[in-house]
């Protein structure tokens, strides 16, 4: 592999359209990752988005982080906004009142905007098959209000509607995949990205924008706080989710699977697990539980890329590649989330 | 009734120093009540708490707007809240600062007691909560509960070394703290200093106000449009408790730290290197652990 892709996150624009000065905690991996995708959407765009962390530290009145047109809507209506901004757009652009210049439409939300509240919403607007891109940024639970449990809090997880008791250790139920339920209503593109991999998730937010029709990107975001996790962690953290198979990188492509980050092996979900609080209470059956469900999706996953689409041979030629590649690039590759 | 409002910073222990406050009384026999007030809850936003004593039930479950004894955990918060907002006449003030505590008295106030809050709470406990720090101010300026109640509310609260580091945090805050009352100086200040206005900077007259203002609906905008990017006004250097320190020689110019930092504070020189902006760095130490060359390491931030 050349280093350029050591230097490769430099490409990205050094324009911040996400201003510096917001109250997003210390270690913010949201505010990462928000950072990352503005500057891959660049400045020709409209944004709605739903009520949650993002919102509140970048907002408050009369204060704004967004250097682009961005509306804050309600919790449960950030699709049904961005549906309504984009059929506006195309009508003023068929009476001439606006040139023909693309812009996006993107909505944002966070894992409780999109998983639970604003599911109808979104469901409505990728059947409707309105041209935007939506993103995800999954916490895993409703950080903002000080981290109640939502539908995309993984299991064994303790909120505090969640808790840990001398019977239960956290969340009972499994994460909602978000990637199933969006793929289901057909859309030309979807995929996982995280912030731990920029470069990743660059190129798929920019696949999105060209999509001709929805699009939707799902994005880790730790929560130093909402996780139990030092400031300074919440990348390495990202990282090591994409790693164990706990959030693979992934993309469906008008219904073609992809896996954009392959694993060789994966990393046991153990070295992820150990380093949160939030999963401080789980008993070594449980972490046997979650590690066994990862292999059969991850397994599951794999097939599914692989029956649409055998590129066994690409694979092998990858590997050796890589063979000659020196230890120290090997670290920036990874670390830069350079995509296979 | 005595009411103390304590003024914090998310994540500093606000919250807790009433409730500790509060557990003291009760445990001398005393009836308080400790809530807080915050926002949507972050780590260094401004938050609120109040704790209530008295001889007799308390049944009060407002906040205090009119306090006897205000508590301030945070040297930064003079600038962000009005920490003295109605205050008593012959009221108290119990603050965190390394400043010569002379200058923070104006007409009004019986007394003050400062501490260098955020040394002692660095050097004992190795993180800035200074909760436990300014208790042990409080309760030399005011007997309001005895020290040791005070202190078997925080072996209460915590175990093991925490409580021990704690008990000592407030013990030296209770010998260190410099108390002056309004007999001692001559006060020439009608108004808390923090409140003095500085003049306004030429061209800078018209500025977009703190959050702190209260807005009159006509004085919306419609939509209620506000500037892009203007939150560049709230710097958020003052939340950092590490600063990241770079060594050029390590550095290979790779750019990871300015693409992992969430507050886009490593900024690119002309000569490739980067550094790093002090107004907005959080002092979260992401830069440092992603740093592949280990070029890039944390430094404790004394200069508070």
């Amino acid at each position: 592999m050349s280093d350029a892709n050591v230097y490769a996150v430099k490409t990205l624009t050094s324009k911040e359209y996400f201003a510096p000065g917001h109250r997003a905690c210390s270690g913010c991996g949201q505010a990462v990752a928000v950072r990352m995708v503005q500057k891959a959407l660049g400045r020709n765009i409209v944004m709605a988005s739903a009520t949650g962390c993002m919102e509140v530290v970048s907002s408050p009145f009369p204060q704004s982080s967004w250097e682009v047109p961005w509306i804050h809507v309600a919790f449960e209506n950030a699709a049904a906004v961005a549906s309504g901004i984009e059929a506006g757009l195309k009508a003023q652009r068929r009476k001439g009142k606006i040139d023909g210049r693309k812009i996006t439409v993107v909505a944002m939300a966070g894992d409780g905007g999109t998983a639970d509240i604003g599911l109808q919403a979104l469901s409505g607007a990728l059947e409707r098959g309105h041209d935007f891109l939506y993103v995800c940024y999954d916490n895993e639970a409703y950080m903002n209000t000080g981290v109640q449990r939502s539908s995309a809090t993984p299991f064994g997880a303790v909120t505090t509607t969640s808790p840990a008791g001398r019977v239960n250790s956290g969340q009972l139920t499994w994460k909602k995949n978000m990637m199933r339920i969006t793929a289901a209503h057909d859309i030309p593109y979807a995929a996982t990205a995280s912030p731990s991999h920029p470069l990743d998730l660059v190129e798929k937010v920019k696949k999105g924008m060209e999509t001709e029709g929805p699009a939707y990107l799902h994005v880790l975001s730790p929560c130093p706080p909402g996780w139990g996790i030092a400031a300074e962690d919440s990348i390495q953290l990202a990282r090591l989710a994409v790693e164990t198979g706990i959030f693979p990188l992934y993309e469906i492509d008008k219904g073609k699977h992809r896996i954009t980050m392959n694993l060789e092996k994966l990393v046991p979900v153990k070295q992820y697990l150990k380093k949160q609080g939030r999963f401080r209470r789980l008993s070594p059956e449980m972490m046997e539980e979650i590690q066994e469900r990862v292999c059969k999706e991850w397994q599951e996953l794999r097939e599914k890329a692989e029956q649409i689409d055998p590129s066994a041979g690409a694979d092998e030629a990858l590997s050796k590649e890589q063979e000659g590649e020196t230890e120290a690039a090997k670290i920036f590759r990874v670390k830069a989330g350079a995509p296979v | 009734m005595l009411e103390i409002r304590f003024h914090g910073r998310g994540g500093q222990g606000a919250v807790t120093s009433a409730e500790l406050l509060a557990q003291a009384a009760i445990e001398e026999g005393k009836y308080a009540r400790a809530f807080p007030s915050f926002g949507p809850e972050r780590r260094g936003a401004p938050v609120s708490a109040f704790c209530r004593i008295d001889d007799k039930p308390v049944t009060l479950r407002t906040s205090i707007d009119s306090p006897d004894v205000v508590v301030v955990l945070d040297p930064s918060l003079f600038s962000a809240v009005d920490v003295t907002r109605g205050l008593r006449k012959d009221g108290s003030l119990v603050i965190n600062t390394k400043k010569e505590p002379g200058r923070f008295m104006f007409h009004g106030l019986k007394q003050l007691a400062a501490v260098n809050a955020t040394q002692i709470a660095q050097e004992i406990l190795n993180r800035p909560i200074t909760n436990t720090v300014l208790l042990g101010a409080l309760v030399r300026l005011l007997p309001v509960v005895k020290v040791e109640s005070l202190i078997s509310a925080v072996q209460n609260r915590f175990s093991g070394k925490i409580a021990d580091l704690n008990v000592q945090a407030l013990e030296r805050a209770y010998e260190e703290a410099q108390i002056i009352s309004a007999g001692d100086v001559d006060i020439e200040k009608q108004v808390p200093c923090f409140q003095e206005k500085e003049p306004p900077e030429k061209g800078k007259e018209d500025k977009p106000c703190k959050e702190d203002l209260d807005y009159l609906w006509t004085e919306l905008t419609p939509g209620c449009v506000v500037q892009p990017g203007s939150t560049r006004d709230n710097l958020t250097g003052d939340w950092r408790s590490t600063l990241p320190v770079m060594q050029k020689e390590r550095c290979i110019q790779c750019g990871l730290c300015w693409a992992f930092c969430p507050d886009a504070a490593q900024v690119q020189e002309p000569d490739g290197f980067f550094s790093v902006d002090l107004d907005y760095c959080k002092g979260c130490g992401i830069c440092a652990k992603e740093c592949p060359t280990g070029a890039i390491h944390m430094e404790k931030e004394l200069e508070l």
